[in-house]
């Protein structure tokens, strides 16, 4: 059920009340929105409870779903702001993020790369990222997805979602640099 | 070094994320395919973001699976209940919910024991109080783990033909006081009750 056409499809049945249909949908998706979870809640309990609301959001609202986005960016879009309602109910904030625009700094992308083929940094590297840079690393690299459509999920300009990726890898290129120095 | 890039470069620099994922199109992607055929920069940059993306796309988070399964389902007969039942059909739905919550119980605890060490142990010859549970069908695994650490408690044996866990307290552990903790979980203990 990976196909856009066959998430309308499941989507409509949904809709009208099949259980199997989302029980489907559920199967197909439950392990993405899990890890998409876990990149911003570190809480395997926390993210298996954002796992069953989302879905319960879907099962509830799959009538309202429009076709505008895609079944996924609406998907990960109810997932995202049950994570944000989380942390509000948790008492947490967003974590920051830097978001203003700036030029990247005198690199050293041999060091970095060398640095980067050892896994285990760069796991580290990725682990050490604020929470609203993993979430968007996550959806770009993970889930392959557009610009546009993580925006869509994030609820923030376009342009914000490329400065963060580019903060992302600039704050990787750093780490990895710094570990390659010991 | 950026002093020596235009503001253009820079802005191509934040399109390259995406030409890896190869979700760019058109102007985009063209613009984009030029400023990698003739940058060293651009191509260091593209292998750093590539081998990014292979880290990411070798994490294995796993999930809920059944357990969270069990739950959605638990939810959604909450929520959208089937249209009035058949003659005959209201004992067949009491014995699916019955089991159901058993599923989504079992489900949780084996959840739990996927993600980290458990209060539920095998069967033995404990020498703590034993009280009998039936956990609410919205309790969730995290809160059942939570009232059992609260009471010094672990899971010996169930459920029962009724849904019952048989509990076994800790050593010293008062056992009205545990009981009274129980009852006062709502949200998460249906019944409880000494064995």
């Amino acid at each position: 059920m990976s196909s856009s056409e066959s998430d309308a499809e499941l989507l409509s049945l949904i809709a009208s009340g099949d259980q199997d249909a989302m029980t489907r949908f559920y199967q197909a998706h439950e392990s993405r929105v899990y890890a998409f979870a876990l990149k911003r809640l570190n809480d395997p309990h926390a993210c298996a409870d954002i796992v069953v609301e989302t879905m319960m959001a879907v099962w509830n609202g799959a009538a309202a779903f429009k076709g505008d986005a895609k079944v996924t960016t609406w998907l990960f879009g109810i997932a995202h702001r049950k994570v944000v309602d989380m942390h509000r109910r948790r008492g947490r904030h967003d974590a920051e993020a830097l978001d203003f625009d700036v030029a990247d700094d005198a690199e050293d992308h041999v060091a970095a790369l060398a640095a980067a083929e050892d896994g285990e940094h760069l796991r580290r590297c990725l682990e050490g990222l604020p929470e609203a840079h993993r979430e968007i690393v996550h959806l770009a690299f993970f889930e392959d997805m557009a610009y546009p459509d993580i925006a869509i999920i994030v609820d923030c300009p376009e342009g914000t979602v490329k400065t963060r990726v580019f903060h992302a890898k600039k704050k990787l290129r750093q780490c990895l640099e710094r570990l390659m120095r010991g | 070094m950026s002093e020596s890039r235009s503001m253009d470069e820079h802005e191509l620099d934040k399109l390259l994320p995406w030409y890896v994922n190869g979700t760019l199109e058109g102007e985009e992607r063209r613009a984009v395919e030029d400023y990698v055929a003739r940058s060293q920069h651009a191509r260091d940059q593209v292998a750093l973001l590539s081998r990014i993306r292979e880290a990411v796309r070798e994490e294995q988070p796993g999930s809920p699976g059944a357990f969270g399964l069990a739950r959605l389902r638990a939810a959604m007969n909450e929520t959208r209940p089937s249209p009035a039942p058949r003659e005959g059909a209201t004992r067949w739905r009491m014995v699916a919910a019955a089991a159901g919550v058993v599923v989504m119980v079992q489900a949780g605890l084996l959840f739990n024991r996927w993600q980290e060490p458990p209060a539920y142990q095998p069967l033995g010859t404990g020498d703590g109080a034993a009280l009998l549970v039936s956990f609410s069908d919205r309790a969730t695994a995290a809160d059942i783990q939570a009232l059992l650490n609260d009471i010094d408690a672990t899971i010996r044996s169930g459920p029962g033909s009724l849904g019952l866990y048989r509990l076994e307290l800790g050593e010293g552990v008062d056992e009205a006081e545990a009981l009274s903790i129980l009852r006062a979980a709502s949200g998460v203990v249906d019944e409880a009750r000494r064995d």
